[in-house]
């Protein structure tokens, strides 16, 4: 047998890899999404001069050929793992903490943030008749700040939480601080999921035992949560492309005594959709399963429950709110929930017309320090 | 089209490799005609216009440099012709290139305010400017002769690894090689070998060490410290290198794959132990060009010594000013003039005595310096970089930032420190040459490696994350 020098097995070795993947991706059928990006996938563009002049071709083609490229998720677990190996602990934002932690860096409110405490200050004004509470939820890297990789700082989420507190307190909203509650459970209670930025069910079950008190409403329900998914994995893990060792849990809390819990009657305006289910197990088989949790994105929902109270409630929120709602559906007669990202509505309509008695704005303080959406609808 | 990016090496390289060896080695001609429509598809991607520019380029300098040769084989001088086109070719780039940096300076130092529209510069126009000269300029001293065929002029001209970021060819070095070059399985081992080098250099080091550079320059006022500047000014100068070498080591491996030799563009500057000597390590095509069509028709240093301080001074702020329209880069060229005058005129002799050591340590310190000029944005941002660096200003010496950006990236900088240097790399081809098996894995490895790291680049989650 003939034997090739050492620069004629590296032209084998080239041509073997460049041929892999060019055949690979080129008769690998095309795929239209991905679930680890969660968004659809560049499909092969149609030629013509007049799009190549403009660079239009150009740009999709090049999209279409990164898109489509063979093994392309495994290849992104090499890019990770040759991070990891090098000492990095951040990617796309997120850092790779202690536990298996995935969290994501924390924001200091951003220069427009005065604008969202100004509308919430004539929001208040506006609205003297109403209560008004204000849930700011802190995030993982603040709860857990012990299992950041050494040498990570960060913002100073519980300053700038602080100081939110302060001024709304002083425009007459009442505030619910979790933070004391968290930081007493934290350790024996997963409070936020590993691999997802939300807080677990757990979490937003304590913070619903703070709201009962702080909102002055009858007695809370006792719940057992039950899980429904043992390898869920989150948007940290998408965003980061870390490989995590652990999956994580999701759980649903159902009442201890259903014979006193009162089933309620949730209508969705944007799908005209009505159902008497909080959870939409359904999505459980998602990628995004956090979806359980009333679903995806709904400007406006109303929830009715005929339960003692006569109260009504209007919440504004962000997506931390969907697994605390549940819960508060056996303390109001109807609530309305509204998420100002997607509702463009008129907010003074929604509140004479649903006779709203309290109101509950519910977010994390990460989203929220850099939300606009708010001061938009609160003018 | 990037060399760094999937689609060249998954896409356009197979097709141009399987249609440019399906031709069988007798029609080079054919095989010349394969190679300048993927450069010319090469250069128009995504820009497409200026690729006009570049033809139009490759017809003048082949009808002038015809011009001067007849001119010359009938005993004239062709003197007009040829200063009308190197004054084209000049007028043509400096319009691309500094057209808005020249109205910015009138602006300013007028006080006026004449509006102008700064076209975008043609990728790549001040390489193939400088090639166009070389041909031409040799064609006037009569060192070649011109070429006949226009295709392999503008093949000269285009071809695709020299032509957006160098090296830049002389004329005359590859002249035979436009119409007869030996291609071999052996060479083409060696093409792929500088290549993959070369992508390792720019999508692992240059790129990791790029975002280290930026975290340091985005650091806030209380965050950085002095320590944290020399952390960010180091992964620049290793950026720089891995970034600039791999590209000519990447554009020197393609070219050898279809049967070209390129010259060396960069050997192992940061191991210089003069700034004399950095340059001549350093973009040695720009700085030999420099030398050759120049430094030397300016009188080199066969003149008196204030002509030769002044024709240093010439050369370097050119070079300063090649790099880019600004200010920041004309200081930089006129800072390494001013430096190569003081080391052969003032303190060159007592160089020569101190230890090793310490001229590497001067070197590079000189260098350093230099790269502060070169990375920032204008020459307040350089000033202010520099005196936070020599501890002038009110930073801290260390902090957690720093802990932190060193402890992510020790690594990363030491591999960077010890690819920079020659002692590693060549062990390694003596290693590898041993046991073969060990050098295919090795480069199998930073293949997989740089692909993913390509992968990644691309790697877009779109996240239920705001909801």
């Amino acid at each position: 047998m003939k034997k090739f020098s050492y620069k004629q097995i590296i032209s084998f070795l080239f041509i073997i890899v460049l041929a892999f993947f060019f055949l690979g991706s080129l008769f690998m059928p095309d795929k239209d999404f991905s679930e680890s990006e969660n968004r659809s996938l560049q499909e092969a563009p149609s030629f013509s001069l007049g799009k190549y002049m403009e660079g239009r071709f150009e740009k999709k083609l090049e999209n279409y050929v990164n898109d489509q490229f063979l093994l392309r998720d495994k290849l992104i677990k090499v890019k990770s793992a040759v991070d990891l190996m090098s000492g990095k602990v951040e990617s796309n934002g997120v850092y790779k903490c202690k536990d298996n932690y995935l969290m994501e860096k924390l924001n200091a409110p951003e220069a427009h943030f005065k604008n969202t405490l100004k509308a919430l200050k004539f929001f208040r004004r506006t609205n003297s008749d109403l209560n008004m509470y204000f849930l700011l939820a802190p995030n993982a890297a603040n709860i857990y700040a012990d299992k950041l990789p050494m040498t990570v700082t960060m913002s100073d989420q519980n300053k700038h939480m602080d100081d939110f507190f302060n001024e709304i307190i002083k425009y007459g909203y009442n505030g619910i601080d979790v933070r004391d509650k968290f930081d007493a459970e934290k350790n024996s209670t997963q409070l936020f999921y590993r691999t997802d930025h939300h807080w677990t069910s757990n979490g937003a079950y304590i913070a619903y035992k703070l709201a009962v008190q702080k909102m002055d409403l009858s007695k809370a329900v006792e719940y057992n949560g039950y899980a429904v998914k043992k390898d869920f994995k989150g948007t940290l893990y998408s965003k980061s492309g870390f490989v995590n060792g652990l999956d994580d849990e999701i759980k649903i809390f159902l009442p201890e005594n259903s014979k006193k819990y009162n089933n309620s009657v949730i209508y969705y305006a944007d799908t005209k959709k009505k159902t008497t289910k909080f959870y939409e197990l359904d999505n459980l088989k998602k990628k995004d399963a956090y979806t359980v949790f009333g679903g995806s994105n709904h400007p406006i929902y109303t929830i009715q429950t005929p339960c003692d109270s006569k109260k009504n409630l209007l919440i504004l929120k962000d997506s931390y709110a969907n697994s605390l709602i549940p819960f508060l559906s056996q303390h109001y007669r109807r609530i309305v929930v509204v998420d100002p990202r997607y509702f463009y509505g008129d907010i003074k309509d929604i509140i004479d017309s649903n006779g709203i008695d309290d109101v509950l704005f519910l977010y994390n303080a990460n989203t929220f320090f850099q939300d606009n959406s708010l001061e938009m609808m609160l003018r | 089209m990037l060399f760094s990016s999937l689609l060249f090496i998954f896409l356009f390289l197979p097709l141009l490799l399987l249609i440019y060896f399906a031709i069988p080695k007798k029609h080079i001609f054919a095989k010349n005609i394969t190679l300048l429509l993927f450069s010319l598809i090469f250069y128009s991607w995504g820009e497409p216009v200026y690729v006009f520019l570049m033809i139009y380029s490759a017809f003048f300098n082949y009808f002038m440099a015809n011009l001067i040769g007849q001119a010359r084989a009938k005993g004239l001088s062709g003197k007009r012709d040829f200063i009308f086109t190197v004054a084209v070719n000049l007028m043509i780039l400096s319009f691309f290139k500094y057209f808005g940096f020249l109205m910015d300076n009138i602006n300013n130092l007028f006080g006026s305010n004449i509006g102008y529209t700064a076209l975008a510069l043609p990728i790549g126009i001040s390489f193939y400017t400088f090639q166009a000269l070389s041909y031409v300029i040799d064609i006037y001293r009569g060192k070649v002769k011109p070429q006949k065929s226009f295709l392999n002029f503008a093949l000269y001209l285009a071809l695709f690894p020299q032509l957006i970021a160098g090296p830049i060819v002389n004329y005359k070095d590859i002249e035979t090689q436009l119409s007869q070059r030996e291609t071999s399985l052996q060479q083409f081992g060696y093409g792929c070998q500088k290549f993959l080098y070369g992508l390792s250099k720019k999508v692992i080091l240059a790129n990791n060490l790029g975002a280290l550079h930026q975290s340091v320059i985005s650091l806030t006022g209380d965050e950085a410290s002095v320590f944290s500047l020399w952390i960010g000014i180091i992964a620049y100068t290793l950026q720089l290198y891995f970034d600039f070498s791999g590209y000519s080591d990447m554009a020197i491996g393609l070219g050898r794959m279809f049967g070209f030799k390129f010259l060396e563009n960069f050997n192992y500057p940061y191991l210089s132990k003069s700034v004399t000597e950095f340059w001549r390590r350093w973009h040695i095509s720009l700085s030999s060009w420099f030398r050759e069509y120049l430094y030397i028709p300016l009188g080199g240093n066969r003149v008196t010594v204030t002509r030769h301080i002044i024709n240093l001074l010439i050369v370097w702020s050119l070079t300063g000013l090649w790099h880019g329209a600004s200010w920041n880069f004309i200081i930089w060229g006129l800072y390494y003039g001013v430096i190569l005058v003081l080391e052969k005129y003032v303190y060159g002799k007592y160089l020569e005595n101190i230890k090793d050591v310490m001229k590497h340590i001067y070197t590079l310190l000189i260098v350093i310096i230099g790269w502060v000029f070169f990375s920032s944005s204008d020459l307040g941002a350089a000033a202010a970089y520099l005196k936070n660096m020599f501890a002038l200003g009110s930073l801290d010496f260390f902090n957690i930032k720093t802990a932190y950006l060193l402890k992510t990236n020790v690594i990363l900088l030491v591999i960077g420190w010890l690819v920079a240097l020659r002692k590693p790399l060549e062990s390694y081809e003596k290693l590898s040459m041993k046991y073969p098996v060990l050098g295919v894995i090795f480069t199998f490895g930073i293949f997989i490696i740089s692909i993913s790291y390509l992968v990644f680049n691309s790697y877009n989650p779109f996240l239920y994350f705001r909801f």
